[in-house]
């Protein structure tokens, strides 16, 4: 007889990463994985850890709390199981961990990447700290020093792990992390690192007079700073310059057209994609700009695409004031 | 099981497990307080953990840990002014007490501090009014609004 195959019961697909616990519950239950006593012992599982952590948090002085705080303090909880159960390599061994462990036993372990993930966040902002871009917009600096610090300073993942805390409010370029607690800041950090990383190859004058050709005001606008000087380097290689002063022409701008006119994006994303190669011979990039590179200019592909049409690609690939 | 909504599961896990402990407990008790000349039937049990349920959910609490109705029970089953006919209706009216207040100080009074305070107050100068109670709690209430400390009000 032949064995089901179960390996593809739930797709990781299907799944929610800002709530795995819940998401892989649900699935769980539809692919017949989880039987109605597995859920049970779940739940009262659950439920032990939350009046366990209710408890702590009313330092055993009240029987009774808020359903607000009870609600928060289950999500914190959910959070840090989903934690330990993504470190599982397949979706159907966090199944078999959720039937065959305590849910005590699984939120430890959680608890523990969480610390894990503190620890490295911190020094991933220092390391961006350290080399970090001379740069007059406020919220570049804010956010890297003030906006994280303070993440640091108010994370509590005893009864608040899902929290972020903080607005982020610099916009980092492939987009907000759609992702909880210390996971969002390490995914958040882990982007500006490498966004920080590729800015400070170039000279900070450079950088200003480019972003200047956007706006006088780019100091004062939450806007993103990579992507422009990413352009700007990939532009100057697309024209057969050295990238280093990031000095794009209105007669590189022309060319820029004939680049990108009637190309395909798979076409536009090869071109881009051999000029990063390019980049990375003549600069000092690090694996984790260079990769991330990668993923960024695919994000810029219909920017670039809709320029060419509007014949506004002096907006994309800007020309320095 | 939704992933934001959990509030359904936090009321049916709670309903399920406190409805089952809390009357065994209360009737538990039975022994004790029948000193003082107060016991409580099943039906009686039964009524005090539904009126628990309610003033929980009327004021958006959820008990996961201790048992109200039993401490209630305990402090006040050796008051002078409860006797068998109003001992069941008096808890009702405390629990309801409890719970209003226990918001209304903004969770700033621990559950023995708010008992031990409603005990002396409905043994003393309440006379074992329930309103005057609840007139009592209100100046408490007022004073934790104020920005004071429960300790300095019992210091009064």
């Amino acid at each position: 007889m032949n064995k089901p195959d179960i390996s593809h019961i739930v797709q990781t697909e299907q799944l929610d990463f800002k709530y795995y616990f819940q998401s892989l519950l649900e699935a769980a239950c539809s692919g017949g994985l989880l039987s109605e006593s597995n859920m049970q012992k779940i739940q009262m599982d659950l439920f032990v850890l939350l009046a366990d952590f209710t408890d702590k948090w009313n330092r055993g002085e009240s029987s009774s709390i808020r359903l607000e705080k009870a609600q928060d303090i289950l999500s914190s909880i959910s959070f840090v199981l989903g934690v330990q159960l993504k470190s599982y390599p397949t979706p159907e061994q966090a199944v078999y961990a959720l039937r065959n462990t305590s849910l005590k036993s699984i939120h430890e372990k959680g608890m523990q990447i969480i610390r894990k993930k503190l620890e490295i966040s911190r020094m991933t902002q220092q390391r961006i700290i350290n080399n970090m871009l001379k740069t007059p917009n406020v919220y570049y600096r804010s956010t890297i020093m003030g906006g994280i610090h303070g993440f640091f300073k108010l994370y509590n993942p005893l009864f608040t792990a899902h929290e972020i805390h903080i607005t982020a409010d610099y916009p980092v370029h492939i987009g907000r992390p759609d992702l909880n607690g210390i996971e969002f800041i390490e995914s958040y950090l882990h982007c500006l690192e490498a966004e920080n990383a590729f800015c400070a190859l170039f000279n900070p004058c450079d950088i200003h007079n480019l972003l200047c050709g956007l706006t006088q005001d780019y100091q004062n606008i939450p806007m993103n700073l990579y992507e422009p000087v990413l352009l700007s380097a990939l532009g100057l290689i697309l024209t057969c310059h050295i990238p280093d002063r990031l000095n794009l022409t209105k007669s590189d701008l022309k060319l820029l057209y004939h680049v990108f006119t009637d190309k395909s994006d798979i076409e536009m994303q090869t071109c881009l994609e051999d000029s990063i190669t390019g980049l990375t011979e003549i600069m000092k990039i690090t694996k984790n700009s260079k990769n991330y590179a990668f993923i960024a200019v695919k994000k810029c592909i219909p920017t670039i695409k809709m320029a060419v049409t509007m014949g506004t690609l002096d907006k994309v690939f800007l020309i320095p004031q | 099981m939704p992933k934001d909504n959990n509030e359904w599961e936090l009321t049916i896990m709670d309903a399920i497990l406190s409805r089952q402990q809390n009357i065994e407990e209360i009737l538990a008790f039975n022994n004790q307080s029948a000193q003082y000349g107060l016991t409580m039937t099943t039906q009686q049990a039964i009524a005090l953990t539904e009126s628990c349920k309610d003033s929980l959910k009327r004021n958006r609490r959820i008990e996961l840990n201790g048992n109200i109705i039993i401490r209630l029970i305990s402090s006040f089953c050796d008051s002078p002014y409860i006797s068998q006919q109003d001992y069941e209706e008096t808890l009702h009216e405390l629990i309801d007490l409890f719970y209003d207040f226990k918001n209304d100080t903004w969770d700033m009074i621990t559950d023995n501090e708010l008992i031990e305070f409603m005990k002396e107050a409905f043994n003393s100068n309440c006379c074992g009014s329930c309103e005057m109670l609840a007139e009592e709690l209100m100046r408490l209430s007022q004073h934790i609004h104020e920005g004071k400390t429960f300790c300095c009000y019992n210091c009064k």
